[in-house]
């Protein structure tokens, strides 16, 4: 075989080379698609030729949007349509994201729910649907143009930053420097917290609020900034994690430097570290949105967008948060709000 | 009667490496017409010669004449401009360029026009000329566009001699152009030194094939711990006399042989 | 870097064996493209992804596939073209952002309040590239005058840069020129094309000419194969290293105002982690770390082909994750089949 190829012409050796290449690119596509099915997390509740909704998250491996995911699973079971869930992985950026949503508009879903990664960016792939008269719902994020949505569903985000605010200024008996604790900006969700946390402290009088710190969605680099803000400001008081990776940067920061019970860390969402960290005193608060509760909606409001029921579609809707804190975090209506490590696709709750 | 100067000459040549002492005063001349043999054991500064004389390297003292002016090179390239041309002993071709390529890099032919200015290519006759260059040196190569390094070790020396054939308007230097040669082929490269020599270029050699050398060289210099030791006639000695001088033996015996 | 193969002449004293003066023409003509299996590996991944979806023969199937390319193909452009070298470029990604960072921040200052203007978007462009091919001489002179490995050096730009990004502007810049978003976004051709793909593929096009046609192309090459050969040849070695590095600095600024038009903003993230794919597509393509080996051609085959397996593996319902796996498992196999290749023409 060997003297075979290396007495051969060139042509011979392409044409050896390109058959194996095309078979092993083959077998790989094929045991790719097929024995990742089951990462694959779709589902076919319904008869073929029905619905199928395209569930974009910002980022998959999230607990926030895995807990939206498995919200939006139950929802899908329940109306018998078929999710599919798309999303990087690694990333929490335009850069990633829009490649997934153009490529998925090759497929034509039936409708688009998406938490955009840019509130401009994401504008004209995701038009692009709509001009295809599909409808698309934004979840959790939305656009700075949201004319062509079918709805946008959304944790109250100014909402949230206000009870964080309000929560800081509790535990420092209004008194005292609090900071917040951001990532990347561009999402329209950062921004509203932002904007709702420092309206609300102007009215605390007694309390100052330092230039916001930017860990770009990396705990490491908030635990970082937090340990040198704790030492730049000595009248430090609260910091304000805006989202789950700075609230465990945040809290894991404070214990660094020995802080833990002087300087007091609000986080949000309700991953399960950071449930751990509020139940260990690492994190003093938490304020927990509804991700379960925004994709159900968001797929029942696209199921209704298909089947022409958009009498029962609101435009515009803000879920309730809700504060965790150490006095109410073992009880079992509070644990409900509490997000999932784990994808179900087939609804089952934890 | 005053005779044209050397073609290339060099005086008092020294050349250290930190502490070694590489060459030690090295007067040569080099006459138009010349075939001249450069010989010497390992380490005795035959290479380091020849570098200096192709402007790779610089001596550490000692002035280099070519036509009887004193020059100095900084660069290969200043060496090259001034007609001198070298067979390095690594060949110095690219393996993943073509044959024409290797001819021209560095002297590449281009087009006409501000095509040309821009640095557009004239491919089809730098192919042309390679082929005629390449034939003048009677080892068959088969296809200039091949790449050099899928070629044999003779091929490849066929194309360095070629290159500087071509290219050498005043002085060629060789360092061990048929090492890798087979017989047959060592002929050949034989043949063309003594056709570019009977054109009256003049040719400087370093090889250990002590044989060959003493069939083309009309001298032959011996270089011995970077003193040149001999110069030596060839009608005047045989083969073991040079190896004598090599080898340091002579001098003991002789003192000197000028 | 510089290869062994040509210090010592094998003791060869035969004859060679198969010369390419006995191929026919058309094994020559392949001999010549030799990096022809790339496009052929590409028409199959195409078309085995085609066969499990054919969404992906669709306009918007090819839409998507271009648009993934765009960003791409000028950092894979430059990557080529330092890889012949022998030397490689991590800073590309942020080499990208900087650059669009600093031309968004020019056009927000200079646009006012004016939300558009054609002069400001020509001095984005102008900015852009210029920022680009700036950092680009700075890696150049570093590697060539303190001689320090290109690794060593495109790396701590990478970082520096990184960071520099973040001091320019921290959240992204949205302030920029209609005409810019425009050019960036409207559909042109009837749909099939953006204006930044154009441009990407009009950029390989004509790099393509200049590498395989000019003399700075072949010394390219040449210094990549044997820089010691290169530099007896007369060529100003250093000189040309840092034309080539200030090349790619200035192809991550033409990627960088590419990516700002199409998503209408200039953002610090951009270009993240972009020198990766920009490697993955030169390396599928053919061309050799080591230097001397490569083209542009295979360079486009191997950036469509990790689009192609990016919008793929989408279509085919897998995971993001898979796609890392997909594009990781096919510069192994790009490589070694390269290498094999390498073996089998040369006895």
């Amino acid at each position: 075989m060997y003297k075979v190829l290396r007495d051969s012409p060139i042509i011979g050796r392409l044409i050896i080379t390109v058959s194996v290449l095309t078979m092993a690119v083959g077998m790989t596509a094929f045991a790719v698609s097929g024995g990742a099915s089951a990462a694959a997390r779709s589902t076919n509740h319904g008869k073929s030729g029905s619905i199928t909704i395209a569930l974009i998250p910002g980022i998959t491996s999230d607990p926030f949007y895995i807990t939206m995911e498995n919200g939006a699973y139950a929802e899908a079971k329940l109306l018998g349509v078929n999710l599919v869930v798309l999303g990087s992985s690694t990333a929490f950026s335009p850069e990633t994201q829009i490649p997934i949503v153009n490529a998925e508009f090759a497929r034509k879903p039936s409708a688009l729910v998406i938490a955009p990664t840019d509130a401009v960016a994401l504008y004209a792939p995701m038009q692009r649907y709509s001009k295809a008269h599909i409808p698309v719902i934004s979840v959790d994020t939305t656009l700075a143009n949201t004319s062509f949505l079918t709805s946008r569903i959304t944790s109250g985000n100014t909402n949230g930053g206000e009870l964080a605010a309000d929560t800081l200024a509790l535990l420092c008996h209004d008194k005292g420097d609090v900071l917040i604790m951001s990532t990347n900006a561009g999402s329209s969700t950062v921004d509203d917290r932002m904007t709702g946390f420092t309206a609300e402290m102007k009215k605390y009088p007694g309390m100052k609020q330092l230039a916001t710190e930017f860990d770009n969605d990396s705990p490491t680099q908030a635990s970082t900034l937090t340990q040198s803000a704790i030492l730049a400001n000595p009248t430090l008081c609260g910091i304000f994690g805006l989202n789950s990776a700075s609230g465990a940067g945040v809290g894991a920061g404070i214990q660094a430097a020995g802080k833990k019970g002087s300087v007091f860390a609000v986080g949000y969402d309700a991953e399960p570290a950071e449930v751990a960290s509020l139940k260990g005193g690492v994190l003093s608060g938490l304020i927990a949105q509804s991700p379960a509760l925004e994709g159900a909606l968001g797929v029942e409001y696209a199921y209704d967008a298909v089947t022409g029921q958009t009498s029962l579609i609101k435009k515009s809707v803000s879920l309730n948060n809700h504060s965790i804190n150490s006095t109410n975090v073992n009880q079992k209506s509070t644990q409900v709000f509490f997000y999932s490590a784990t994808v179900h696709t087939d609804g089952v709750k934890a | 009667m005053s005779s044209p100067p050397p073609v290339l000459a060099s005086h008092l040549i020294t050349k250290h490496f930190g502490s070694v002492r590489a060459l030690r005063g090295v007067d040569v001349a080099i006459h138009a017409g010349e075939v001249v043999g450069l010989v010497g054991d390992n380490g005795a500064g035959k290479s380091t010669l020849v570098n200096i004389f192709a402007g790779a390297l610089q001596p550490s003292s000692g002035q280099i004449f070519v036509d009887g002016q004193e020059v100095s090179f900084r660069s290969a390239l200043e060496a090259r401009k001034r007609g001198i041309e070298t067979v390095y002993q690594d060949l110095a071709l690219a393996p993943d360029l073509a044959v024409w390529a290797n001819l021209f890099l560095g002297r590449e032919r281009k087009a006409k026009g501000i095509l040309g200015r821009l640095g557009w290519l004239d491919r089809k006759t730098m192919r042309r000329e390679a082929e005629t260059i390449l034939e003048r040196t009677r080892i068959r190569i088969g296809s200039v566009l091949s790449k050099a390094g899928q070629l044999s070790g003779g091929q490849r020396q066929a194309i360095a001699v070629g290159r500087a054939v071509a290219w050498g308007s005043r002085i060629l230097l060789m360092d061990e152009p048929t090492a890798a040669l087979g017989v047959e082929q060592q002929e050949r490269v034989a043949e063309l030194i003594r056709t570019v020599s009977s054109e009256g270029l003049p040719i400087l050699l370093i090889s250990h094939n002590l044989p060959q050398v003493h069939r083309l060289c009309e001298r032959i210099l011996v270089l011995f711990q970077g003193q040149l030791i001999a110069d030596l006639r060839r009608d005047e000695c045989s083969v073991e006399e040079i190896v004598s001088w090599i080898t340091g033996s002579a001098l003991v015996r002789n003192g000197n042989g000028k | 870097m510089a290869s062994d193969a040509m210090v010592t002449a094998p003791q060869d004293t035969e004859t060679p064996q198969v010369t390419a003066d006995e191929a026919t023409p058309s094994v020559r003509f392949l001999e010549k493209y030799g990096s022809l299996w790339t496009v052929v590996v590409l028409a199959a991944v195409v078309i085995v992804f085609g066969i499990l979806s054919p969404a992906l023969f669709t306009q918007a199937g090819w839409g998507a596939v271009s648009k993934a390319t765009y960003e791409y193909l000028p950092l894979a452009i430059g990557e080529t073209f330092v890889i012949i070298t022998g030397g490689i470029d991590l800073s590309v990604g942020a080499i990208l952002g900087f650059s669009c960072v600093v031309a968004g921040y020019a056009m927000e200052h200079l646009l006012g309040n004016a939300t558009g203007s054609m002069f400001v978007t020509v001095v984005g462009f102008a900015v852009g590239i210029a920022v680009g091919a700036a950092c680009g001489v700075v890696n150049g002179i570093a590697i060539t005058k303190l001689r320090l490995p290109p690794f060593i050096v495109t790396l701590a730009t990478l970082y520096a840069l990184g960071g520099a990004t973040y001091i320019v502007s921290e959240e992204p810049i949205y302030q920029i020129p209609h005409q810019l978003v425009t050019f960036g976004q409207q559909e042109l051709l009837g749909g099939w094309f953006i204006a930044p793909v154009l441009v990407a593929l009009a950029c390989i096009v004509v790099f393509g000419i200049f590498l395989s046609r000019s003399s700075f192309g072949l010394r390219t090459y040449a210094i990549g194969s044997n820089p010691i050969t290169a530099e007896r040849a007369g060529i100003n070695v250093s000189r040309h290293l840092i034309w080539v590095y200030t090349l790619s600095g200035a192809l991550a600024g033409i990627a960088g105002i590419l990516v700002t038009s199409n998503f209408a903003q200039a953002s610090p993230l951009f270009g993240n982690n972009d020198e990766l794919p920009a490697i993955a597509a030169v390396v599928i393509g053919g061309a050799s770390l080591f230097g001397g080996r490569g083209n542009l051609l295979g360079t486009l085959c191997g950036t469509f082909l990790i689009a192609v397996l990016t919008v793929g593996l989408v279509l085919v319902q897998v995971t993001s994750f898979w796609q890392e796996v997909a594009i990781g498992g096919a510069i192994v196999l790009a490589v070694t089949v390269d290498q094999f290749l390498r073996k089998m023409s040369q006895r």
